[in-house]
């Protein structure tokens, strides 16, 4: 979808903008954010394109930049060789010509040293300052590398510490990871990959043969890397299709972009889905704690270090050369000042993209959050919410801040804006917490009064009860009895000597209030349904429509396979074995509102209890209203459900074919008034 | 002078004959459950005085224990529905079919299904152990490598997807005790006329024949059997730390209720909160055994 939007962005800058000559934005494609409802939304520009550099050195495919101080390095590696260039007085010197069979990536650390990674060589080679080969780390001997590894590094980033991390293509292992003096350390920070269920029956039954000829199974290998000042790794990993990739995609088992700490464990998003692309090619930290992954297609994904998107930006160049347009990304590189560098191995050149002032608002404001300058950080996110409302992750910020600030309430809110269960929880805990230290004399009092009041009711009750007969009376009392007897009240009910199709068409109706209820008054912790943007029309179309279609199919099932039941019997005893969910949902809706996510299971597990006891009254209710026997019940329930999702799918049809025959009627009554006329 | 005493003692024998039990019922259960009681007020570390803190060894336990409300109750609320009420189905469905045959067999079977709640723990230890074993020597490790279902042995008992689910099993194992036997006999005893009447009132199945004349007749001993399975629920919650060797159990995977307190009280010395954890089982239990017996009595009003 996104791919279609920045296509179509494109051919409207090329078709209308470009020709004209003058632009009505400086930017040559939109840049994009992620909304409060999780959509992609257009947002002011973030990064507008800047300078070319190198398009005059004869660069043939160019594989990585490394971008410090001034000095900008470009692995050039169809010509076999290394670049440094003086981005001040674009003065250029050659390092390494002879040495160099296919330089592809290239990582310079504080004091100087230069790191290149030479697939084909195979080889790391180090030099000092002065540009002179220092040390050469070839394939490690050490029985930790394994026999059969492939040694082919394509990338390398160096700690503060000196040890070197190497990125080796199709390393399945992980990174490679060297210490100063070059010695092999083993492997670290390798995606995992589980078997899924076919694959173990695959596994179970297929002959050596047939496991031979079959795809790999093995975790894709991390692409690229780059390192944080704070010696953290982030590493992007490209995704075996494009469908795995995306916050939507529950297959993937890890994100494609990660933050791993030094036990090369993901600490950026681990249990939660990253918006990600899976063709990412290169990533680099930026100034503020966030970090850049670029596409192959020339996307630029900008996310902090929770991985939350912050911007989207850049796209690629169709048929024509374009600033802000990239024909084939290789790498991406930030400076000291926030600038972007990317490199497009097709076209041999570097671009640049300069943040705006809204750009760099929205990282400053993160960065305050993060090293707890709350009082800048909330009127920075002011700020940028004025310029644009919509944005996520201002409202995720200012959240966070008000929630540093201990202003829960307002914290509530903006989380609540934002959608962030976890932290809405959170901020509620503590709110809940202060209410509950400041209140709970009264609440203990309340509870021991409950409880006397209770016992001394009981009492009373009991002396008037004794004479109460095994019928219950009315059709609502009918509704408790299920719960308790559900055999003995539907034999009175099939019996006609309680409830009425009236009673049972008000406990359907109750039974429609609860479910609304249900789906619309839980508290924002535990309500998973967004209904604010549909119809009002769908929840009555949902309930109304399923217990029409099983009553309905129910009785219609019956009919034909010797059910006692008539239509009235089926439709009052069917109401009446709603009654669980009548009774429990409601109490759970209320205690929705009393606990958090930490709490979670208190509302999961009477939930579930809900949900069987409903299905289990049914049932039962099936099995007594036509007098079946257990094997013949769960015959006429399974084609009840048969009967109902044919039912569905006969009316989605007719409604189909229904709108198509009034467009031909539309048609033919168009092209007969038009000949008519003529 | 003599007619005067034993007079006295006659007249307050049940008292007499009644105190030795009733001392000791006094001193190890009463005391101690009111000291509990006292104690989960306090802050308490077995060697200072009690500190009096009010509620709030409630109030964290209900709003800041994250482990307890994460990990602790839903497996204990898991472990007791699975353990509780799936072993006191099974042992009545058990009884039932053991009760389908001859006398010799169902002599042998019984003894085979009673066997394992007897020995207990000493075989959990050995038996089970043996059969989970992390290494390649482990019998489920050495069935799963042989047949290419996974690629390295799994330490079964120190992982946290597979520990509760072991716990169950072999609770489930040895959880056929005296409250089967009971029901077995309970089922055994119910007249045989009742089940030809019936047949002659319309009883159509088999399903039929136990909802309406062997669970109403068995009553007694189904009530019996349920209580001693809740006993058994919470008697058996250390079978985590049996089974995998250490309290805490590894990333709280097996943690119930009953090693939460011994977690609390013997290994933090944290005694006025452990107290007020347990007070709040002694609440669960006591909340469970009513309802129980209130669901199973209830028919006889």
């Amino acid at each position: 979808m996104r791919k279609v939007f920045f296509t179509l962005a494109a051919v409207i800058v090329f078709a209308f903008l470009f020709p004209l000559g003058a632009l009505a934005r400086s930017g040559t494609s939109y840049n994009y954010t992620i909304s409060v409802d999780g959509e992609w939304i257009r947002t002011q520009d973030a990064y507008l394109p800047g300078g070319i550099y190198l398009n005059d050195l004869g660069l043939n495919q160019p594989q990585d930049i490394f971008i410090k101080n001034d000095t900008m390095y470009v692995a050039d590696t169809g010509n076999s060789r290394v670049i440094a260039y003086s981005m001040s007085d674009g003065s250029y010197s050659v390092i390494g010509e002879d040495i160099f069979t296919y330089p592809c990536g290239i990582f310079a650390d504080d004091s100087g040293k230069l790191y290149v990674a030479d697939m084909k060589a195979p080889a790391v080679y180090i030099f000092s300052e002065d540009g002179k080969l220092e040390q050469t780390i070839s394939r490690p001997d050490s029985y930790l590398f394994g026999n059969n590894s492939v040694y082919a590094p394509k990338n390398v980033a160096v700690s503060s510490q000196g040890n070197i991390y190497v990125v080796g293509d199709g390393a399945h292992e992980g990174l490679m990871q060297f210490d100063f003096d070059g010695t092999f350390q083993g492997y670290f920070a390798a995606n995992e990959r589980s078997l899924t269920l076919l694959e173990m029956v695959q596994e179970l039954i297929y002959s050596d043969a047939q496991k031979a000829k079959m795809t790999s199974r093995i975790a894709q290998p991390i692409f690229n890397i780059d390192i944080t000042s704070q010696d953290l790794i982030y590493s992007v990993t490209q995704a075996a299709d494009k469908y795995s990739a995306g916050a939507s995609s529950g297959a993937k088992t890890h994100n494609l972009v990660q933050l791993h700490n030094l036990g090369g464990e993901d600490i950026m998003s681990p249990d939660e889905s990253v918006n990600d692309e899976w063709n990412f090619v290169d990533v680099t930290s930026g100034i503020y704690s966030n970090c850049y992954c670029l596409t192959q297609t020339g996307l630029i994904y900008e996310y902090d270090s929770s991985g939350n998107l912050i911007f989207s930006f850049g796209g690629r160049a169709m048929s024509d050369d374009k600033n802000g347009l990239i024909t084939d990304a290789a790498a991406i590189d930030v400076d000291d000042k926030g600038f972007i560098y990317i490199l497009d191995r097709e076209r041999a050149l570097v671009q640049t993209f300069v943040p705006t002032d809204f750009a760099i608002a929205s990282q400053k404001a993160i960065y305050c959050l993060e090293t707890g300058n709350y009082d800048d950080s909330e009127e920075i996110w002011n700020q940028v919410l004025k310029l644009n409302g919509m944005s996520r992750i201002a409202h995720l910020g200012l959240g966070k801040t008000y929630f540093h600030q201990q202003r829960y309430s307002e914290a509530l809110e903006e989380f609540k804006i934002a959608g962030d269960r976890e932290n809405y929880s959170a901020a509620y805990s503590e709110l809940r917490g202060k209410w509950l230290n400041d209140n709970l004399i009264f609440l203990a009092a309340a509870l021991i009064l409950i409880i006397v009041a209770a016992t001394v009711a009981r009492r009373i009750t009991k002396k008037h009860r004794k004479t109460s007969s095994e019928i219950p009376g009315s059709g609502a009392s009918c509704i408790f009895s299920m719960l308790r007897h559900p055999i003995d009240t539907l034999y009175y009910l099939n019996r006609g000597e309680c409830g009425s199709v009236l009673s049972a068409t008000a406990v359907y109706c109750v039974g429609f209030a609860v479910f609304s209820a249900d789906t619309m008054l839980r508290s924002f912790i535990f309500s998973f349904s967004r209904f604010e943007n549909m119809s009002p029309f769908i929840l009555p179309l949902i309930y109304f429509g399923v217990i029409g279609l099983f009553v309905l199919g129910n009785y219609m099932v019956s009919s034909i396979s010797d059910g006692m039941g008539t239509i009235k019997k089926v439709y009052i005893s069917t109401a009446y074995s709603l009654s669980p969910y009548i009774c429990i949902t409601p109490f759970i809706v209320a205690l929705s509102y009393v606990f958090t996510l930490n709490e979670a299971f208190l509302i999961a597990f009477p939930w579930t209890v809900t949900l069987i006891w409903l299905f289990v009254s049914v049932f039962i209710s099936v099995s007594e209203t036509h007098g079946y026997s257990f094997k013949s019940t769960v015959k006429n329930m399974l084609l009840t459900v048969f009967f109902m999702i044919v039912t569905v799918v006969v009316a989605a049809l007719i409604y189909i074919f229904w709108k198509q025959i009034i467009i031909f009627a539309g048609k033919v009554i168009g092209e007969a008034s038009y000949r008519a006329v003529e | 002078m003599k007619n005067k005493i034993s007079d006295r003692l006659n007249r307050s024998s049940a008292a007499i004959m009644l105190a030795p039990y009733a001392i000791l019922f006094v001193i190890f259960i009463i005391i101690p459950v009111i000291a509990a009681m006292v104690l989960s007020f306090t802050d308490f570390n077995s060697v200072e005085m009690p500190a009096w803190l009010g509620l709030d060894n409630y109030l964290r336990l209900f709003t800041n224990d994250s482990i307890f409300m994460q990990k602790v109750l839903p497996n204990t609320v898991t472990f007791a529905v699975f353990v509780g009420f799936g072993g006191y189905v099974l042992g009545f469905l058990l009884a039932w079919c053991l009760s389908q045959i001859t006398k010799g067999p169902r002599t042998v079977l019984a003894i085979i299904i009673y066997s394992p709640s007897m020995t207990g723990g000493v075989l959990i230890q050995t038996v089970w152990s043996v059969i989970f074993n992390g290494d390649k020597s482990g019998y489920l490790n050495y069935i799963l490598l042989k047949f290419n279902v996974i690629d390295e042995p799994v330490a079964w008992l120190q992982s946290e997807g597979s520990l509760l689910v072991i716990m169950i099993i072999v609770s489930l194992w040895s959880s056929m005790g005296v409250g089967f036997l009971a029901m077995l006999s309970g089922i055994l005893n119910v007249n045989e006329e009742l089940y030809e009447a019936g047949y002659i009132d319309g009883i159509r199945n088999r399903f039929q024949e136990i909802i309406y004349i062997t669970i109403p007749a068995a009553k007694p001993q189904m009530l019996f059997g349920a209580i001693m399975s809740i006993v058994n629920t919470f008697q058996t919650g250390n079978i985590g730390v049996t089974l995998s060797g250490s309290n805490p159990t590894p990333n709280y995977a097996g943690q119930l209720i009953v090693t939460h307190i011994e977690d609390y009280g013997y290994l933090r010395y944290e005694m006025g909160y452990a107290a007020a954890v347990s007070v709040i089982l002694l609440v669960g239990i006591y909340l469970l055994s009513k309802g129980t017996e209130h669901l199973l009595s209830s028919r006889e009003e």
